[in-house]
């Protein structure tokens, strides 16, 4: 058991991730670096965290931050959060199965759960009427996230240390139902 | 192993559903929160801007080291380039010394001609002086966040310039700190009169670093290089302020060349709009006033 000091520990240092990751994407002086061709490095992390260790990462966590994300970048307020929810939840309970699968299979989930989220929203701004980013723009993204996932897990590994756990107790807890 | 099982079982009964009743609620909050940004846009803008005025002193945290970092590691690589500069500077200067030359003599021949034809200037526009804090540019929306908001008397509309031209207009006032959105967001939308030729159009963001402009009038004598000035039409903006020069593109299509480095702000005025006068008739159709007795008007 790794103890309710060490989730709160890893919660507290993925909002520390996020707070790091949203303060580059406001540097004045850092314009030319194109938003559109960003990759979500925080859907990444989040993503690859999950993946690894569920209970390292509430969603309350992931909640604020894309909401906090969005209220700073004038985006429609809660619709990305909600689906970055809703995908986290998947994460969640695939997590297990997809632990132990080779890396390529983890990738393509995360790129294929993005995407999917990422169709989501734009389909959900059509019906509502809302001016959303066009068609070229939301291919970039989804591409340059996708390429971004193996450098973030490679960080998640390396700097955050936070490893595939090889045991299957959270595994029997979930499948309990 | 007992320990184990009531673990297990009060996950099982408590926990769980519990959990799934916070997610489902935290998504309907979510989705809710969108919906009522839709239908109530205005109050939503007011919340965001409260918010985010309370948020960003936490990012500023953040900003300024890191700008100040990149502050330090550009002034390193311009140090370095310093000697070629002074050679460049120098053959600058002596360029712009006949120019000062001839600027004298023009302002000397432009007050004669204004005394002749007693031309009225407009004032001085009052100006609140803001620096940028965050730039808030996305996948989508064009924005930085500037230090100056309610308390400094900023209100919504306002045009905000940088040392070189018009950067964009306020959107979303804080307390201390106001959102402004760039001349290239996609939804900017700027009334403007081209010189010399006259012309009016619209300059429309597309996003890009280049905004489009629509032409309304006299198509044909707008060239590259000819300068774009706010028209002022809509009372939104004041007129002539800077905005860029024309330029066109590869594929033929007219765009802005912005004078302002958006790219690149750091200090930035928010221009006051200075209230038209109020006019006094009500612009019925003028009439002789009424007679005074009715006998008068059959006098012939």
């Amino acid at each position: 058991m790794q103890g309710q000091p060490r989730i709160w520990a890893y919660n507290l240092l993925f909002v520390a991730a996020a707070f790091l990751l949203l303060t580059i994407r406001m540097l004045p002086q850092l314009p030319e670096v194109r938003p559109l061709h960003q990759p979500d490095l925080l859907f990444c992390l989040m993503a690859a965290w999950l993946v690894r260790r569920p209970e390292y990462l509430s969603p309350a966590v992931i909640v604020v931050s894309v909401l906090v994300a969005e209220m700073l970048f004038l985006q429609p307020p809660g619709l990305w959060a909600a689906l970055v929810l809703l995908a986290s939840e998947f994460f969640r309970s695939t997590a297990d199965r997809v632990r132990f699968l080779p890396f390529g299979y983890e990738w393509l989930i995360a790129a294929t759960a993005y995407a999917v989220a990422t169709l989501a929203y734009s389909l959900l701004l059509a019906l509502t009427l809302v001016p959303g980013p066009d068609a070229r723009t939301v291919a970039l993204q989804l591409f340059a996230t996708a390429a971004a996932y193996p450098l973030v897990v490679a960080v998640t590994n390396l700097v955050f240390r936070i490893r595939k756990s090889s045991s299957f107790r959270t595994g029997l807890l979930e499948e309990g139902s | 192993m007992t320990n184990l099982n009531n673990d297990t079982d009060s996950e099982l009964l408590v926990r769980r559903p519990l959990r799934r009743l916070f997610i489902g609620l935290t998504a309907v909050f979510l989705f809710g929160l969108f919906i009522f940004w839709r239908i109530d846009n205005e109050r939503m803008a007011a919340v965001r801007a409260n918010l985010v005025n309370e948020l960003l002193p936490i990012f500023e945290f953040g900003i300024d080291p890191g700008s100040f970092a990149i502050d330090a590691i550009s002034a390193i690589g311009d140090f370095s380039s310093v000697v070629n500069r002074v050679s460049e500077l120098e053959e600058e200067n002596r360029k712009l010394q006949q120019w000062r030359e001839r600027a004298i003599v023009l302002e000397q021949q432009n007050a004669a001609l204004k005394e002749i034809a007693n031309v009225q200037l407009s004032r001085d526009r009052p100006a609140v002086s803001g620096q940028v804090a965050a730039d808030t540019s996305g996948a989508f929306r064009n924005s930085v966040l500037v230090n100056v908001g309610r308390q400094n008397g900023i209100s919504d509309g306002w045009a905000v310039i940088d040392g070189r031209g018009l950067v964009g207009r306020i959107s979303g006032v804080g307390r201390t700190s106001s959102r402004v959105l760039l001349l290239s967001d996609s939804s900017s939308r700027i009334p403007v009169k081209i010189r010399p030729s006259g012309s009016r159009g619209i300059v429309s963001g597309r996003n890009g670093p280049i905004p489009a402009i629509e032409l309304l009038s006299n198509l044909n004598q707008v060239n590259p290089g000819d300068s774009i000035y706010t028209s002022g039409d809509g009372g939104v903006f004041p007129p002539n302020l800077l905005v860029g020069t024309v330029t066109v593109d590869r594929n033929g299509q007219v765009g802005v060349r912005l004078a302002a480095d958006i790219g690149n702000l750091e200090f930035i005025s928010v221009i006051r709009p200075e209230l038209p006068e109020a006019v006094e008739a009500s612009g019925d159709v003028l009439v002789a006033p009424a007679p005074d007795n009715s006998g008068r008007v059959t006098d012939r």
